[in-house]
């Protein structure tokens, strides 16, 4: 940890990043991002077509004004301004929601159970650690797609792009869930073994992770789950290494899961059927981040207000399609967000704009928030 | 089948063994085909011995050879289970699989089954019984116990037991029992007695089980006889008892079932 703190990037003034929905083109910067992830972000395929598509169906979904059918999903990208201002490629990390998991089908996952077998003439009594081929998390909005450039994983910025989706999810509420999952890759090697894979799934594919999962990329993830055993498996028969690793995370996901963790997300009950990875879940309104934001009209302060001792706080704007989301110093005060007038242009809104745009905006770190929650009366 | 022929190497010929009902105090010296001690003989049930003739121009009574229990309407006190193995096919044509698996489930299915049981054999006899003599032996109980109940259509069931591997340990049960219920086999016998499977069943998984999550050796003994039993198995098979894919929980023995047509 102490070398993360030397990092440059550690130090890096939090108002150098903007998150925003991505665009249609932000395709290459996305294509790069895939390509660059070490373990493969399932729902972000290094493919340019699939890629292209899913990419199609966010912008599609940021723009609509339909009601949600629950296909929707909804990538962000974060952009470091000072890349930008040297011209260089800006796009640093990517995040996404699924709007509802296992849209049209279902969602597979193993749920963890504890069975208690006893037997009073032998004076035995046993917990049994089984896992059940569940279908409980369809419907729930995911969390999903979370990468950073790993020169960037030091610092906040991994803090505005996995958690601007929840402000995003406080906003507009009627599109998502009430309750929200994240599913996170288990252990592999760099070859792509996984000792989950290879004691439960390979019995019954015959085949690779990988390639099983290059399979579940091209069809549904369902139609791969239906051939797994629908019966419990019972845990003590599966080899230890495999027992081992189940509900553990990949490393590369430590920093990600992390954050979801302090948020207030469970990865006690659901780990992924293939690799076994934890899947955490939560309610939205359980969520830090969620209760701890607060929408309000914004009140731009001049340049050299008081605004720079404020705390830092994430804030959005309360736009659905052109969402944008920055870290920046803010306080509550009579009603009104007080911020800083230069941070409205990296918000995508203008000082001068009429009236005052709606914002929402939630402490960075997450202790008590500093006065009591007030729903703003309509 | 029994001619009164003698044998090439002029051993006596299968008529002349003698079955009759047996008294407990008379199969002391007999052990299991396993080797363990015979369960003593419980209340309702009917013990069977075989008895080699006496030797020629004496009327010394032979000590048993072998025997086996008669128990009629089992489980019906205490849950008997046995595993029934089955089939599970995945099958996706467009990713090419075609996957057929064995699968476990632990049932109570033979409840109120007749059962012949409890075999015996004599550990110190020069030669086991071949299955000629097993097959009277089968044949009598079963006849008798049928004069007795003419009525009855329960089937009859037969347990054999199971491999055991060099070091005497049944792979089965190091393979799938071990992992919820602590025990040895033997030292579970030694605890409990001959019958305490009746109570580890309570510890073993209710849901389908894949054998594909067991090892190689487990799998590979599933419905086995123990090479001690090959003759019996042989006398059963004679006697009309077939394989209906029932297993013990133990050591994956094969139950052998004769269904009245």
């Amino acid at each position: 940890m102490s070398t993360n703190a030397l990092h440059p990037l550690h130090s890096a003034r939090p108002d150098r990043f903007v998150l925003r929905a991505a665009r249609s083109d932000d395709l290459d910067d996305l294509e790069r991002l895939a390509h660059a992830s070490a373990v493969g972000i399932t729902t972000l395929p290094p493919d340019r077509a699939a890629l292209g598509a899913r990419l199609q169906l966010s912008t599609d979904s940021f723009a609509s004004t339909d009601q949600p059918s629950g296909e929707e999903i909804y990538l962000f990208v974060l952009e470091d301004l000072q890349l930008e201002r040297a011209g260089k490629p800006a796009v640093v990390g990517t995040c996404g929601i699924t709007a509802s998991a296992g849209f049209g089908s279902r969602f597979y996952c193993y749920r963890n159970e504890t069975v208690v077998h006893a037997s009073p003439a032998l004076k035995a009594r046993n917990r049994i650690h089984t896992l059940h081929l569940c279908h409980s998390l369809t419907g729930a909005t995911l969390l999903t797609s979370f990468y950073i450039e790993p020169a960037y994983e030091a610092g906040l910025a991994p803090q505005l792009l996995s958690r601007a989706r929840l402000l995003f999810l406080a906003e507009f509420p009627e599109l998502f869930s009430d309750h929200v999952a994240s599913e996170s890759p288990g252990l592999a090697d760099a070859e792509g073994r996984c000792p989950f894979w290879d004691a439960v799934g390979r019995r019954f594919f015959e085949m690779d992770y990988p390639q099983a999962e290059r399979l579940a990329m091209g069809r549904s993830k369902s139609f791969i789950a239906e051939l797994m055993p629908h019966s419990p498996v019972y845990v003590p028969l599966l080899p230890e290494e495999a027992q081992w690793a189940i509900g553990q995370l990949h490393p590369v996901a430590e920093l990600p899961f992390s954050i979801l963790q302090e948020e207030g997300f469970q990865s006690e009950t659901y780990v992924d059927i293939f690799d076994g990875g934890p899947i955490v879940d939560a309610r939205m309104s359980m969520l830090r981040t969620v209760t701890q934001s607060r929408p309000g009209p914004a009140l731009w302060m001049a340049a050299g207000s008081p605004t720079a001792q404020h705390a830092w706080h994430l804030v959005s704007n309360s736009r659905r399609n052109g969402f944008r989301a920055v870290l920046a110093r803010a306080q509550w005060a009579r009603g009104h967000w007080e911020l800083d007038s230069e941070d409205a242009q990296r918000l995508g809104l203008r000082v001068a704009q009429e009236g005052q745009p709606r914002l929402r905006a939630a402490p960075l770190s997450q202790g008590a928030i500093s006065e009591p929650w007030e729903r703003p009366t309509p | 089948m029994t001619s009164n022929t003698t044998s090439k190497d002029n051993t006596p010929c299968p008529t002349q063994w003698l079955t009759r009902p047996g008294r407990p105090e008379e199969v002391t010296h007999l052990i299991g085909l396993d080797t363990q001690p015979l369960e003593p003989l419980r209340a309702g049930r009917q013990l069977w011995v075989l008895v080699p003739p006496s030797a020629q121009g004496t009327a010394e009574p032979q000590r048993p050879l072998a025997c086996l229990q008669v128990s009629r309407g089992i489980g019906m006190e205490v849950p008997r289970a046995w595993y029934r193995l089955g089939w599970v096919v995945h099958a996706a044509a467009e990713m090419s699989l075609f996957r057929q698996q064995r699968t476990l489930m632990l049932g109570n299915d033979l409840t109120g089954a007749h059962e012949l049981g409890g075999w015996g054999v004599d550990p110190q006899a020069s030669a086991p019984p071949t299955s000629e003599a097993w097959l009277q032996l089968v044949q009598q109980a079963v006849q008798a116990a049928m004069l007795e109940a003419p009525a009855s259509s329960a089937p009859w069931i037969a347990e054999l037991p199971g491999v055991r591997d060099a070091a005497g340990r049944s792979p089965f049960w190091q393979g799938l029992g071990r992992h919820f219920c602590t025990h040895d086999l033997d030292a579970a016998l030694q605890a409990w007695g001959p019958g305490w499977e009746v109570h580890a069943a309570a510890l073993l998984p209710r849901h389908l089980l894949y054998a594909s999550f067991l090892p190689p050796a487990a799998q590979g003994c599933m419905g086995q006889a123990a090479a001690a039993a090959a003759a019996l198995q042989q006398a059963l098979a004679q006697a009309g008892f077939g394989w209906r894919e029932h297993v013990r929980i133990s050591d994956a023995g094969p139950v052998l079932e004769r269904w009245v047509t």
